[in-house]
């Protein structure tokens, strides 16, 4: 997505610090030179100074505005931030979001988060889970054409075979 | 295309093992892909969450680890499965192997008995092979005048060698004939079976076998092998200038296999069976040991060559002595050559069947595996004092029978069969003296019948389809870089065995079933007419049949040396001598003599018989000499001139009269 064109003494400090690393496609070109820049390509160009203003950018382009989501417990109620959460999935009819170490119920139908985080990444994997793809650890495919996936916070997701095709497209595998 | 055609016929005959190889195959294949997948499709999975801006990516080294593991781990168990198993433990160097001590030697004999075991098919061509090897034994030289090998001639004296003695005969003085009786240098041995003698301007050569003890008699002759390890091979020569004293004496532990002498030199070829089925065995004691003139020369066991494939159930030695200077030089191989060696001027050539065992079968205990036979020509160089290996050639397919080369100074011819399930190939080898082939023929067309003999006149190669089918397949080996096939001719006296009398004329003899009763109880001489080699024509025959004296065996049978073929006298001489092997008694001991007339064919002259009393392990000869026929039996010699073979001018006995 990103292609950043720094001088080679500063690659590594800027890439740790903007969280990008070097891909051959992309649309963005990131560089402290504007004469360096790219006719056909989205050309930003900052000095060192503005590397935390370019990062937090950067998370606008990649996953937009933040977007929270309200869950409950015994305790009571809570806005979570999507990217925090692992996976959505169905118990008994209720909707729960699952972070790392806690889960809370969700009043919204799993196809209706589906549809609100429709570009935060999250896909659909099965009728009953819907995944966060910066929250899978690990995919492993199963021996009847299933695939496992293995979630940061060490759950097991499994991936449907009815929606097997369109994870598939969407990771590009 | 031939490795394709094995694998294919390993696939028919082993289809349960083939299925798990399959199945094996499939296994792996699939793990790999699923491994390979699993890899690619994290990867991609890392690619979408770095775009993401995603850093905190675990990088799950150990899964990583066990999928290469499974990904690498078929691919290297098969490479090592296939290089195990072309890795035999003993290394060949073109198809020889130096030993290094005796656990070589057991590990050899133990790898390839266990395969020749498990090898059905193999033991049954064995036994086939066996079979025909007592058929075809008739098919040896047939000997001129002077050259029976226990009866010689000079000039001034016949020299008869016998189980106990050497007797030199003066046939010009007929009140004391008897010029000198060798004995008390075969005392000490338990039998003596002479096999070879040998004169020359200044020695006696003679050659034979001695047995410590008698207690077996094999089942086709009284003096035939016997491979225990109380068998040594002996060699006296005598000084002719020194009223034939003995001038020196080796002794060898093992069988004589063959033997030549060129000059001055006599090369020797022993077999010294090993009882590889004696629990207690110790191979040191097989070595072989030569005893030159009482200095004792044990053979080092790294001195021993084996060659790949050959039946490793004996050592074979050969030596080159210098009967002038009393030395030698020797080569030993690990294996059984008593089958085929040839020694000429030119070398030992010493052939053996190699087996080629397919590797798979190893792994399996199949009904019908598949092999490979090969022919070994192993080569070995001698000059007046030394003896050296040359080369070993492998050709495909085994001979067809011990006569089916011919050696002589433009090289080697043969002829081999190869037979596989459905299939059988025959080949023309022409080999030169550097063991190089010179060409080849590999569809020699027969129908898919078998070979029952290959005969080489001149520049001709006749080969005789099985007897059945009656057909002959002619080659023209004038030109040795290109056989020419000349015809196929149809005639059916041609099996067995065929001798040229002369450039025209073709002596057949054959193996005959008079009573039709599948038991050959006779033998069949005819004169064939092959001045067009297209169309042979028999001249005449004349028919023996063993039943007429009583007989079921005829020493005739295995040892053609015995029979005497005269193209000077136009004669022709079978020695008669047979018994009954059940009951020992002699039914017919003598010589039949047949002039060979043009018009009349073969015409009985007469039958010479000096007694009927029964002399086991003796054997009847004939000599011809200045117009007599001198008919030499073990216990006397009989003089008759050519033209009246029956009258017996005088009769003289062997036997000392100290005796």
């Amino acid at each position: 997505m990103f292609k950043l064109k720094v001088p080679k003494k500063q690659r590594d400090k800027f890439r740790t610090q903007l969280r990008v690393g070097d891909s051959v496609e992309y649309e963005y070109v990131l560089t402290t030179d504007k004469d360096l820049i790219e006719d056909d390509k989205i050309n930003i160009v900052f000095e060192e100074k503005d590397l935390e203003k370019v990062s937090r950018l950067l998370d606008l382009i990649t996953k937009g505005e933040d977007l929270y989501i309200t869950g409950y417990n015994e305790i009571g109620q809570k806005n979570i931030e999507s990217r925090y959460i692992q996976y959505f999935t169905i118990e008994d009819d209720e909707v729960y979001a699952i972070l790392s170490k806690v889960r809370f119920m969700v009043k919204l139908k799993l196809y209706e988060l589906e549809e609100l985080l429709d570009d935060k990444y999250f896909i659909r994997v099965s009728k009953y889970a819907l995944v966060n793809i910066n929250k899978i650890d690990y995919i492993k495919p199963a021996l009847n054409s299933k695939l496992i996936l293995l979630m940061k916070n060490g759950d097991e997701v499994e991936v449907n075979r009815h929606y097997y095709k369109a994870f598939k497209e969407v990771l590009n595998i | 295309m031939d490795g394709f055609l094995i694998f294919l016929e390993f696939m028919l005959n082993n289809v349960f093992q083939i299925s798990v190889i399959f199945l094996s195959v499939f296994l792996m294949l699939y793990f790999f892909q699923k491994s390979y997948r699993e890899i690619a499709m994290n990867r991609k999975l890392r690619t979408f969450q770095k775009r993401l801006r995603n850093m905190n990516i675990a990088k799950k080294k150990k899964r990583m680890a066990i999928l290469s593991v499974m990904v690498i781990v078929p691919i290297v168990s098969v490479l090592a499965f296939f290089q195990l198993i072309r890795s035999p433990q003993i290394t060949y160097e073109y198809h020889v192997s130096h030993l290094n001590d005796a656990e070589d030697i057991t590990m050899i004999y133990e790898s390839y008995h266990q395969k020749f075991t498990k090898n059905v098919s193999l033991r049954e061509s064995s036994i086939q092979a066996f079979d025909a090897q007592r058929t075809v034994q008739f098919n040896a030289a047939v000997y001129s005048e002077n050259d029976m090998p226990t009866v010689k001639y000079d000039t001034r004296y016949i020299y008869v060698l016998n189980s106990d003695r050497l007797v030199i005969v003066n046939p010009g003085n007929e009140t004391y004939p008897i010029h000198k009786n060798i004995d008390e240098v075969f005392d000490g041995i338990g039998f003596f079976n002479p096999i070879e003698l040998y004169i020359d301007q200044d020695y006696v050569v003679v050659v034979g076998n001695g047995y410590e003890t008698l207690s077996v008699l094999p089942y086709n002759h009284p003096i035939n092998t016997n491979n225990g390890d109380n068998i040594s091979t002996y060699v006296f020569v005598f000084d002719k200038n020194d009223n034939f004293a003995l001038s020196s004496k080796y002794v060898i532990n093992g069988n004589l296999d063959a033997i030549h002498k060129n000059e001055h030199n006599l090369l020797v070829s022993v077999n010294h069976h090993i009882p590889f089925n004696d629990e207690a065995l110790d191979v040191h004691h097989y070595l072989p040991t030569i005893d030159a003139n009482g200095t004792i020369d044990e053979t080092l066991i790294s001195d021993i060559r084996y060659i790949e494939g050959t039946e490793p159930n004996s050592f074979t030695t050969l030596l080159n002595i210098n009967i002038k200077n009393s030395s030698y030089d020797k080569e030993v191989l690990f294996g059984d050559y008593k089958n085929y060696i040839e020694i000429t001027d030119q070398g030992f050539y010493l052939l053996a069947e190699s087996y080629e065992f397919i590797e798979a079968t190893e792994m399996f205990t199949v009904s019908e595996p598949v092999n490979m036979t090969r022919t070994a020509i192993t080569k070995f160089n001698y000059t007046s004092d030394t003896l050296n290996y040359h080369s070993t050639k492998m050709v495909r397919g085994a001979l067809v029978q011990n006569d089916s080369i011919l050696i002589d100074e433009d090289g080697l011819r043969l002829v081999t069969t190869e037979k596989r399930t459905d299939s059988i190939t025959h080949r023309l080898y022409v080999i030169n003296h550097d063991m190089n082939t010179v060409s080849r023929i590999t569809d020699i067309d027969t129908d898919g019948h078998n070979l029952s003999s290959v005969q080489f006149f001149n520049d001709y190669t006749y080969l005789i389809v099985d007897r059945l089918t009656d057909v002959v397949i002619v080659y023209n080996l004038t030109n040795i870089y290109n056989p020419i096939y000349e015809d196929t001719i149809d005639y059916d006296a041609f099996s067995h065995y065929v001798y040229a009398y002369d450039n025209e004329h073709i002596l057949s003899i054959d193996l005959f079933d008079f009573e039709e009763d599948g038991l050959i109880d006779g033998i069949r001489i005819a004169m064939l007419d092959v001045s067009d080699i297209t169309s042979p024509q028999e001249m005449y025959n004349e028919t023996i049949i063993y039943k007429d004296f009583g007989l079921n065996f005829n020493e005739m049978l295995f040892d053609n040396n015995t029979i005497v073929l005269s193209q000077r006298h136009k004669m022709l001489i079978v020695p008669i001598n047979s018994y009954n092997v059940l009951s020992r008694i002699e039914a017919m001991e003598g010589v039949l003599i047949f002039s060979i007339d043009n018009d009349e064919g073969l015409v009985l002259e007469g039958f010479i018989s000096h007694t009927s009393q029964f002399t086991p392990y003796a054997s009847y000869r004939a000599i011809i000499h200045n117009n007599f026929l001198y008919v030499i039996s073990h216990d006397a010699i009989s003089v008759s001139r050519i033209d009246s073979v029956e009258d017996i001018m005088y009769q003289f006995s062997l036997i000392n009269k100290n005796d």
